[in-house]
């Protein structure tokens, strides 16, 4: 049994009124504990639709969604469910709830009754995990964005999760911040086995992933690695979607006649690549 | 200019009555309060005020930011004092035309404005010396009896605890809503009061429409961390009486007992 | 004819423990018909200095001219004159779509216009022609309520609404963040439209070195509320200290370029777009 199990999701807003309208359709993948999956997909794919399938958000319309074995359409088993998949959303300035760091790395704890001491241990354990220590007294609005998503990331580890989705938890951020919260998750990825799944527009962020999932018009259109799915530039380009500097150099190159290696994927293959060619 | 607001009256700091349990400082406040009202007489007053003094010593807030937050008041209390000064009737001091100024009329005049100047500076000081988080929990813990009853305490705590986090961010929201609109020529500042306030229509509409997104937005997050109302839920921060808040208690409790036994006599 | 500022120092909530300065005696020129992008850390002065190029911030110290006019008008006379210097001067924030209003998107586009005093068949003609420039159908979306559009869609509205006041200078702060793909390279050939064929002066704010690249001519980099650097957009990614000083990447197909260079392959390590650097790497490697 997979970590998470989606078979045949069907989503539809509104069923049954004028406004019905079909955001995902028959969709079915799974995901390993550990895994690092990326999303990929134009806005209005279904991309976040999909993701708050995955910690019940969202119940299916049809089909069914199970997280570790157990049923988001079961009531007794959200919460259960919500505590395992932690989820960080767009806007870093909408999802703190308290005035202060640490209360709103609390928040989670203290819904799932937890004793007070307790809390206190998963607070200062989360915001060390996150490098946040030095903020915890801070107010939220005094924090960079990067170090709001930190915090919110934080949030999600201190019910002890065991995936955190990120909905275009970067999209808002500048470069700095961006590299900050990339690189606390891949951290957490790779120390503590914690499964990712992130939905992105920075294919750079893409391309590091296990799997990629690609949605078009709330269908699952594709699935595979990473060298997989960049390998067709043009039918990504088509979908609105972009590719990687380097594979989008390389596949120019080959287009032109160079005979380059089929799996370059980031700056590093590329340059390898091109050295080993212009060597011989 | 908006960024010039100060939220909140709290003054960081780790004096006696900082530490103080923040329900026992509501509680002591409101029975402080009814002595106020209760004990009026000079001698009372007096006491009262050197209490004040010394509450305000060892909460170590400049005396100048006290005194600040009687600013605003500064004109009810003249007033008071002015208003009394001649509708009590005794011995004439001064006349003016047919306003007589009566001995009785100066002393019920100082002893109302001292009375208001304490019940500011008493209340400003439970908010000085008490983070509004602080002062938010120990307001759903001392409304929670009521809860029978029906009053929602969690959720009214939860609502001040939102609003107090979103204000800052509401702040430079507007900021920049307005700088845009008067990007795009909006005058905020010229004109009668109608055309000034349909003038804000440009500001208002796109700062509702945020909110309403970010209460949104947030109502997903919460539910995302497993917020299923004040049921079941615990708190980080227990709230404990200390060794600290049982003197101040006993203290209270004597002085509250002399002041009333020499009001008596 | 251009934007001057001289000696501009900006103080952030004077006389508060909150006080900072946030730009420290700036001097630059924007000259007419150029565009340039400005270039620095959050925090670097970027906000602040472009809000003064339509006099929104009032320096602490020193003159902003835009056309040789000061944005400060001290008698009454100068002071409409300022005022028709500062519609000159089109501001354009980040997430522009949140200043939407009006129940439909013609009706939004007419704000500006409007408060410029101008009449109706004026201001209608200004809507038509602001919803070209950015490629939104005046027939097809004059109606439409600005809300019911998508992301991308409000963000050309609101630009839309500050091109309909005919600004000869347009200044955007991060006009593609939070786009999609899509969005973004759609906003970026507009923007490129703007200023090649409408011949809009263009002041362009923005993280991403990529984006500079392949717009800007000129760059100006902020670093602590301080001008570090002005020059061409070459220039200035070709000094690989000041831009490790200034903590900015430079473009992606530059870091490549360069490290195939130190390999000892013969290619360009100037070419900061990904169209030159793949043409060097054509005649590199005699392919086409």
């Amino acid at each position: 049994m997979a970590f998470i199990e989606v078979n045949n999701l069907t989503h539809i807003y509104g069923k049954g009124t004028e406004q019905e309208f079909c955001a995902l359709k028959d969709v079915s993948f799974t995901i390993e504990e550990g895994e690092f999956v990326a999303i990929l997909g134009a806005n209005g794919s279904g991309k976040s639709t999909l993701a708050r399938h995955l910690n019940g958000l969202l119940q299916p319309t049809e089909g069914e969604c199970m997280i570790n074995g157990l049923d988001t359409k079961k009531p007794e088993d959200i919460w259960a469910i919500r505590r395992q998949v932690g989820m960080v959303f767009q806007n870093p300035d909408n999802q703190l709830i308290a005035g202060v760091v640490e209360d709103d790395v609390a928040f989670g704890p203290e819904n799932l009754g937890m004793e007070p001491e307790k809390i206190r241990q998963q607070v200062t354990e989360a915001l060390r995990a996150v490098g946040m220590e030095e903020f915890r007294k801070f107010a939220p609005h005094l924090l960079s964005g990067g170090q709001k998503q930190r915090a919110a990331i934080a949030g999600a580890l201190a019910m002890d999760t065991r995936c955190l989705i990120l909905d275009e938890s970067t999209a808002m951020l500048d470069p700095q911040g961006r590299r900050e919260v990339m690189g606390t998750v891949e951290h957490l990825h790779e120390e503590r086995g914690l499964t990712l799944i992130c939905i992105t527009h920075f294919m750079e962020e893409a391309a590091k992933a296990d799997k990629i999932l690609v949605m078009e018009k709330g269908q699952l259109v594709q699935q595979g690695r990473p060298q997989e799915i960049f390998a067709d530039a043009p039918r990504l380009h088509k979908l609105g979607l972009d590719v990687p500097l380097a594979v989008e150099l390389a596949w120019n190159l080959r287009k032109d006649g160079l005979s380059l290696p089929q799996d370059i994927l980031r700056n590093d293959d590329l340059v390898a690549a091109l050295e080993a060619c212009y060597v011989h | 200019m908006l960024n010039n607001i100060m939220i909140g009256q709290y003054f960081p700091g780790d004096s006696f009555l900082h530490r103080m349990d923040a329900r026992v400082k509501i509680l002591l406040l409101l029975i402080l309060l009814i002595e106020v009202f209760a004990f009026t007489s000079a001698p009372v007053y007096l006491i009262m005020t050197v209490l004040t003094f010394l509450m305000i010593m060892i909460s170590k807030v400049p005396m100048r930011m006290v005194l600040r937050s009687l600013k605003p008041l500064w004109w009810i209390i003249l007033f008071t004092f002015v208003l009394h000064l001649f509708s009590h009737p005794g011995r004439e001091l001064y006349r003016i035309w047919q306003f007589v100024i009566t001995q009785e009329g100066v002393e019920q005049g100082a002893l109302i404005s001292v009375r208001l100047m304490l019940l500011i500076i008493l209340s400003t000081l439970l908010t000085f010396t008490t983070s509004p988080l602080k002062l938010t929990d120990a307001l759903e813990s001392l409304l929670s009896p009521f809860k029978r009853l029906g009053l929602p305490a969690h959720e009214l705590a939860m609502m001040m605890t939102i609003a107090l986090r979103f204000i800052p961010t509401l702040i430079s929201e507007t900021d920049k809503i307005m700088k845009a609109q008067q990007s795009r020529g909006a005058d905020f500042v010229t004109g009668s009061i109608m055309s000034r306030l349909k003038n804000m229509v440009p500001i208002l509409v796109p700062l509702f429409l945020s909110a309403f997104r970010r209460a949104d937005d947030l109502a997903l997050a919460m539910e995302a961390r497993c917020y299923r109302g004040g049921e079941g839920r615990t708190r980080m921060k227990e709230m404990k009486l200390g060794r600290l808040d049982y003197v101040a208690i006993g203290v209270f409790a004597l002085f509250s007992a002399g002041l009333g036994v020499s009001y008596a006599l | 004819m251009s934007i001057e500022l001289k000696d501009v120092t900006y103080v952030y909530m004077p006389k508060t423990p909150y006080e900072r300065v946030a730009l420290d005696k700036v001097n630059l020129t924007i000259e007419e018909g150029s565009f340039t992008a400005i270039a620095g850390h959050t925090g670097s002065g970027k906000s602040t200095l472009v809000q003064h190029l339509n006099g929104l911030l009032v320096p602490s110290a020193g003159e902003v001219l835009v056309d040789g006019v000061n944005l400060l008008g001290k008698d009454k006379a100068a002071k409409i004159k300022a005022w028709h210097a500062r519609q000159q001067v089109g501001m354009v924030f980040q997430y522009a779509e949140t200043q939407l209003f009006e129940e439909t998107v013609e009706k939004d586009i007419a704000f500006g216009p409007q408060n410029q005093g101008l009449d109706e068949a004026e201001v209608q003609e200004r809507v038509r022609e602001a919803m070209e420039l950015v490629g939104l159908s005046y027939k097809d979306y004059k109606d439409v309520s600005p809300f019911a559009l998508s992301g991308g869609q409000m963000r050309r509205v609101a630009i839309a609404g500050v091109l309909a006041m005919r600004p000869k200078y347009l200044v955007l702060d991060e006009p593609a963040a939070g786009l999609d793909p899509r969005g973004r390279e759609e906003l970026m050939s507009t923007i490129q439209k703007l200023h090649k064929k409408w011949n809009l002066t263009i002041v362009f704010v923005s993280h991403s070195m990529e984006d500079i690249a392949r717009l800007a001519d000129n760059l100006l980099v902020m670093q602590a509320g301080k001008l570090r650097a002005a020059g061409t957009t070459a220039e200035i990614f070709a000094d690989a200290q000041l831009l490790q000083e200034t903590g900015l990447e430079p473009p992606q197909i530059m870091q490549i370029m360069q490290r195939l260079q130190k390999a000892g392959l013969p290619v360009d390590s100037s070419a900061i777009t990904p169209e030159a650097g793949l043409q060097s790497l054509r005649e590199v490697f005699h392919v086409k």
